[in-house]
């Protein structure tokens, strides 16, 4: 079982990646994907019309893959057999949806009930000192920077050079943490973000830098492969909360390493529900 | 027109929505009522059933036909999606994402402390650990949060039926 910190829209969890679907489901998935034989089908939803504790069972089945979908556990064939369906037929649809708003109001309520009670009176005067601490540690960090002679810091360095990023990476999680910066690389002097991915990172975080950005709380991360003929959106969520920084706000991105393959991507950052593109971010990916 | 024994109409309903929709079928609202009404259409013309299984296979039967039939006149290229799932504008429901998770907060509210703790639990621990918690097989703890999860969800349809104005 591997445990990530897992983003939902408006708080980080702490979150079990396992699946909820059993091997002993494997035949009801089937059905429900759509794999099983046609015959075997009939006899499955023959006997859901007359058992009623069978039917229960199918319906336990599909919400514990739902679960596992939402989760990004359900394997890729099934991904994409779940995606075809799911999200076609309007009655399916309506559960993933259903299922999905529902997990953000449970973990956003259980979220407000482990603080005590006296931390929410008191919520405004700890975010200011957060605030606080946050405003000296980027005007250090400024003033580091400019001692420097206004070099890049080791780790945009590090990105900027393509040299292995174990020194990005958090260490003890398997989390890849990156830092980003809008604008697409110019000209021969300049390589794109370098990002290795290797079968030991269970998750991607891309810290989008938004310099100037102040009225969005939230925004629309779409992450594009760059083929030879067009781009293919291969990861996308809405409503992703801006960190306030000095310079403007950043957006904070976990992304499965799973969606990404040796190749060159862009990160579009848009204004929720917006077409327009706030900024954007070109990095490759190469996989080991 | 009599009718039979056992019937269940919300329950047929219920289960041949959830069969056509599992079958793909774009329409399932529109081909149960197909179903219905053929079914009302043959206890009209003097059939009957002795059981409530008879009744279900017959419902069965009449919807694989409907299906069938129904296939041939409605079919949608597969993989075409109603709305992007990453980017919903408005839900099916009508409603936007946060108004939607708001109310649904709102509704878990209704719920009873220990089912309320339940789900919660879900989000923060493995289902492994939630079953050690509890001391019950897993089993036994994905029928519960299912069970609990449907009943959010009924009040979650009851409450949007319910006239503002009432």
């Amino acid at each position: 079982m591997k445990w990530r910190k897992h983003e939902c829209h408006n708080q980080i969890e702490i979150m079990g990646q396992m699946q909820r679907v059993r091997k002993e489901d494997r035949s009801i998935v089937q059905y429900l994907l759509g794999t099983l034989p046609a015959e075997a089908a009939e006899e499955m939803e023959l006997r859901s019309f007359t058992n009623e504790e069978f039917s229960e069972e199918i319906e336990i089945v599909e919400e514990a893959m739902i679960q596992d979908y939402l989760d990004d556990a359900l394997e890729a064939d099934d991904t994409v057999l779940f995606r075809q369906k799911y999200l076609a037929v309007p009655e399916l649809l309506e559960k993933v949806e259903f299922a999905r708003r529902a997990r953000v109001a449970i973990r956003a309520q259980s979220h407000r009930s482990r603080w005590p009670r006296w931390i929410s009176f008191a919520s405004p005067a700890f975010a200011a000192v957060g605030l606080l601490c946050l405003a000296f540690s980027l005007a250090w960090l400024r003033e580091a920077h400019r001692l420097r002679g206004g070099q890049s810091s080791p780790m945009r360095t590090a990105i900027r050079n393509g040299t292995p990023n174990t020194d990005l990476a958090v260490a003890n999680s398997g989390i890849l943490t990156t830092a980003l910066q809008p604008g697409l690389a110019m000209g021969a002097q300049e390589t794109s973000n370098h990002l290795t991915v290797s079968s030991d990172i269970g998750e991607v975080r891309l810290l989008l830098d938004l310099p100037g950005a102040k009225d969005s709380p939230s925004m629309l991360v779409e992450i594009l492969l760059i083929e030879e003929r067009h781009r293919k959106v291969v990861w996308s969520r809405d409503g992703v909360p801006c960190v306030p920084t000095m310079a403007g706000k950043t957006v904070v991105v976990s992304v499965d390493p799973k969606v990404f393959s040796t190749g060159d991507y862009i990160a579009n950052v848009k204004a929720s529900h917006g077409d327009a593109v706030v900024a954007y971010f070109a990095f490759d990916v190469l996989r080991r | 027109m009599r009718p039979p024994p056992g019937y269940d109409w919300q329950a047929i309903t219920r289960k041949l929505i959830s069969y056509f929709s599992r079958r793909q079928a774009l329409n399932a609202k529109d081909l149960t009522q197909e179903v219905l009404v053929r079914l009302f259409a043959w206890i009209e013309k003097g059939g009957s059933v002795t059981s409530s299984d008879d009744w279900m296979k017959l419902a069965y039967g009449f919807a694989r036909n409907v299906l069938r039939e129904g296939a041939r006149a409605d079919h949608r290229a597969p993989g075409e999606l109603l709305i992007d799932i990453e980017q919903p504008e408005r839900g099916v429901d009508g409603m936007t994402e946060r108004e939607t998770i708001v109310f649904i907060g709102e509704l878990l509210r209704l719920l009873p402390e220990e089912e309320r703790r339940l789900l919660e639990r879900a989000e923060e621990i493995s289902p492994e650990d939630h079953a050690k918690e509890l001391d019950i097989p897993i089993a036994t703890l994905r029928t519960h949060l299912f069970r609990t999860r449907r009943k959010l969800k009924k009040l979650y349809y009851l409450a949007q039926k319910r006239d503002p104005r009432e």
